[in-house]
């Protein structure tokens, strides 16, 4: 179906090669996952592949691209992407009308059928994702994991043949991502799908792993050929904790033959989970609703903030965890409710999701000195205290680059950088490992840690499990607008419950370790410390 | 959260036909245009007022209420400056103004501000696909209905990017709605990029996202089924032809 031979490609002329001899053959029906790290060519292959590069944006392409056959040169961009859907990560600007029912049925009403033809699919699709509660809802009122949605679901109307999903579940709660993947494998049995994606999470649901790193295939083969992969970890990969220890072998068994408990151990990290009692904030009885929207986007919040403390939020998309950040970071008036504060001047900062809509500077230096130099602070200083920060975040040397040509990971630290040079107290980041590969998740994670350790309250907003499984001391979980739960994170992992209503999944070593002894585990620092090899 | 005006509700108005209410607004534009008195334009002003409160639209007037405030009081001043007539009326030493101003300056000023009005009501009870459909079932070609709703959709995006992006400046230091104007335009500078960027990158994404939904100018859709013309858009109709015709009799 479609024939790649010794592609490479470049942006500019006088630029090095993005990819290069990249050769593929994908058959009919095949579900591909294409792994890489950030920076690996993952997006350019994906818009090669959909005729968008060099057609629509430019660029050098060398080798020979065949589709169906048919060499592309001798094809128009549209006849591939009549054929192809393909989902950007800016997912948000492919919505092309103002509702969700409108997107649902923009491609057949563009292919003549008729509008309650058209209108029923759309309500079936509606149906099967459970997305009828914002079926007639404006685009702009929904939460970033719900627009993911509904992209990614109004493509699907389309019906094309190749399905190429770049990124397509950053913004999207975990079981929600297992469900979308399980639609696409079931309902698209016929078609040929490639997802790309930072992690191997979902590397089971595929067929075929490829594997690409500085713009080279490293890794093209099945599952099994996955697991004796050296190359996979060099890529800053990484398989899932069971796969890669134990993979091939009755785990639990295995453990429970192999290994001991230590159930002091064990007891000491249930009880270290208050880090101060010393109270910052407190929020009592806020209710939030946004202008012309009847329903409460939050309804009667109450939870305390000690100082220290490194809050998880999670929840299924929708549920108001953003709007409550923001309320809090101060960006978000008009609330109803008090929010009291230990201290009158504390500073809360809020980082973005998208580095994007922060960065301006040209050079990294002065992004990150920015908030400075508008505060008459001496020259010295500046520089100074600008270069303590670059170097905590590992950006001195790149201090003279223009932001524009860095990695996302490294955006996302000058993000950051940028607001904790003003030492604030208290660090909201909204998503901020969305996008980042592992080494750069790490990275960056390891610096938040830093800073709290340090005595910074820092609150991350995340979908992402592994995130919520390593860091933090507290979780708090919400729903509908409601708080659901707000404590430790055992708590929630060991409650069916609130898992199920509140879209979470454990990981698969909370699993493990709660299958063997009903004593869960969050991490794999954890599993070490409690498990020892005889 | 949409900035625009449109907020899905059940009112008599919102539940017009969007062919009746492209009609109404026409109806509107005229009367405004031909009407040239005072007292019946500030009498259309009151009813427009009316029909913001029957549609439960409020909000939006509320919204833009310090920019018609701002542009009527602008429109008010230039006609005071500029108008002319045969006598003089000195008011205060050298200072005059020409007999009649008071008059003409209120006439155009509420004739622009009741054509606003008129707009501003329209798309508080229409949504952007009601009047492209609209504007399709009057017989306009689907890529200039489409057109007109991508617009809307355009702008409005692009006005969300730039509250975000503003969100975020405010959120590491750069409050662009503190200090005074010149302190302002300066922080409004660091917006200007971020915002360059995201739309040169949301208006190239838009022209793939159309590609791979099937859009072609050539397109014909049917939207059959979609509106109904019922008892009451007719009612609403006639009188508003009524009222039109009482206008140019007797005004």
């Amino acid at each position: 179906m479609i024939h790649l031979k010794d592609i490479s490609f470049k942006y500019k002329k006088d630029l090095p090669y993005v990819l290069k001899n990249i050769n593929i053959n994908i058959l009919n029906k095949e579900k591909i996952l294409i792994a890489g790290p950030n920076g690996a060519g993952k997006t350019t292959l994906s818009k090669i592949l959909s005729g968008i590069l060099p057609k629509i944006e430019n660029g050098v392409l060398k080798g020979d691209y065949f589709f169906n056959n048919k060499n592309v040169n001798d094809l128009t961009c549209q006849e591939i992407l009549k054929k192809t859907g393909i989902l950007l990560q800016d997912f948000e600007s492919q919505l092309v009308t103002t509702t969700v029912k409108e997107e649902l049925i923009f491609y057949p009403l563009n292919k003549n059928i008729s509008y309650t033809d058209a209108l029923k699919s759309a309500q079936r699709l509606a149906e099967n994702f459970k997305i009828e509660n914002i079926f007639n809802r404006d685009t702009s009122e929904l939460s970033g994991g719900e627009k993911q949605k509904v992209a990614l679901l109004s493509l699907l109307t389309a019906n094309p043949e190749i399905i190429i999903l770049d990124e397509p579940f950053t913004d999207i709660d975990p079981k929600t991502r297992e469900d979308i993947i399980d639609f696409l494998m079931q309902e698209f049995v016929d078609k040929v799908v490639l997802v790309f994606e930072q992690t191997l999470n979902y590397f089971e649901y595929f067929d075929r792993i490829i594997i690409i790193n500085n713009g080279e295939i490293i890794f093209d083969g099945n599952k099994k050929d996955l697991f004796n992969c050296k190359k996979v970890e060099n890529a800053g990969l990484e398989l899932p904790f069971v796969k890669k220890y134990f993979n091939g072998v009755d785990v639990v068994d295995f453990i429970k033959n192999n290994y001991v408990f230590d159930e002091k151990k064990y007891l000491d990290l249930l009880k270290n989970t208050e880090k101060s009692n010393e109270k910052l904030l407190s929020v009592k009885g806020l209710f939030f609703k946004y202008q012309g929207i009847n329903d409460c986007v939050l309804k009667n919040i109450n939870f305390e903030i000690k100082k220290g403390d490194f809050i998880i939020v999670a929840g299924p998309n929708g549920s108001g965890k953003t709007t409550l950040m923001k309320i809090i970071a101060g960006i978000i008036s008009n609330k109803q409710g008090e929010i009291k504060k230990s201290i009158n001047d504390l500073k809360i900062s809020y980082i973005y999701q998208n580095p994007d809509n922060q960065i301006f500077a040209d050079t990294v230096f002065n992004e990150v000195s920015f908030i400075l130099k508008t505060s008459n602070i001496n020259q010295g200083i500046i520089k100074q205290k600008t270069e303590e920060i670059l170097k905590v975040m590992g950006l001195f040397d790149k201090k003279d680059e223009d932001p524009f040509n860095l990695p996302k990971g490294d955006r996302q630290k000058i993000a950051c950088a940028s607001i904790l040079i003003a030492e604030p107290d208290v660090i909201i980041m909204d998503e901020p490992t969305t996008g980042l590969d592992i080494p750069s998740l790490n990275s960056l994670m390891s610096i938040v840690e830093e800073l709290n350790n340090k005595g910074k309250t820092v609150i991350i907003i995340t979908h992402d499990m592994d995130v919520v499984s390593k860091y933090g001391n507290k979780i708090l979980v919400m729903l509908n607008g409601e708080i659901l739960y707000y404590g430790n994170k055992y708590g929630v992992f060991e409650n069916d419950e609130i898992l199920i209503k509140a879209n979470i999944k454990r990981t698969d070593i909370m699993n493990l370790t709660y299958k063997i002894n009903n004593k869960l585990l969050l991490n794999e620092k954890e599993f070490n410390i409690c498990w020892r090899k005889k | 959260m949409s900035i625009f005006f449109y907020s899905n509700k059940k009112t008599l108005f919102h539940l017009l036909d969007p062919r009746v209410k492209i009609l109404f607004l026409i109806l509107l534009f005229i009367i405004a245009f031909i009407i040239n008195n005072v007292y019946q334009m500030i009498i259309l002003f009151f009813l427009l007022i009316l029909f913001f409160i029957i549609s439960d639209s409020i909000s939006s007037l509320k919204k833009v209420l310090y920019l018609f405030l701002f542009i009527g009081l602008m429109i008010f001043v230039l006609w005071f400056i500029f108008f002319k007539s045969d006598e003089k009326i000195y008011f205060y030493k050298n200072l005059f103004y020409y007999k009649g101003v008071f008059n003409y300056a209120g006439l155009y000023t509420l004739r622009f501000l009741n054509m606003l009005l008129a707009g501003l009501l329209f798309l508080s009870i229409t949504s952007y696909e009601d009047f492209s459909y609209g504007l399709l079932l009057f017989g306009l070609p689907y890529p200039v209905a489409f057109t007109v709703l991508l617009s809307f959709k355009l702008v409005d995006s692009f006005i969300n990017s730039a509250f975000t992006i503003a969100e975020a400046q405010k959120a590491r230091g750069n409050d662009v709605t503190r200090g005074n104007i010149i302190k302002r335009i300066v922080s409004y500078t660091p917006l200007v990029i971020p915002l360059i960027l995201n739309g040169i990158k949301k208006a190239q994404n838009l022209i793939i996202a159309l590609e791979t939904r099937g859009f072609s100018p050539q397109n014909k859709i049917n939207i059959k089924g979609k509106y109904k013309i019922t008892t009451v858009d007719i009612v609403f109709l006639i009188l508003s032809f009524l009222g039109f015709i009482f206008i140019c009799i007797y005004l």
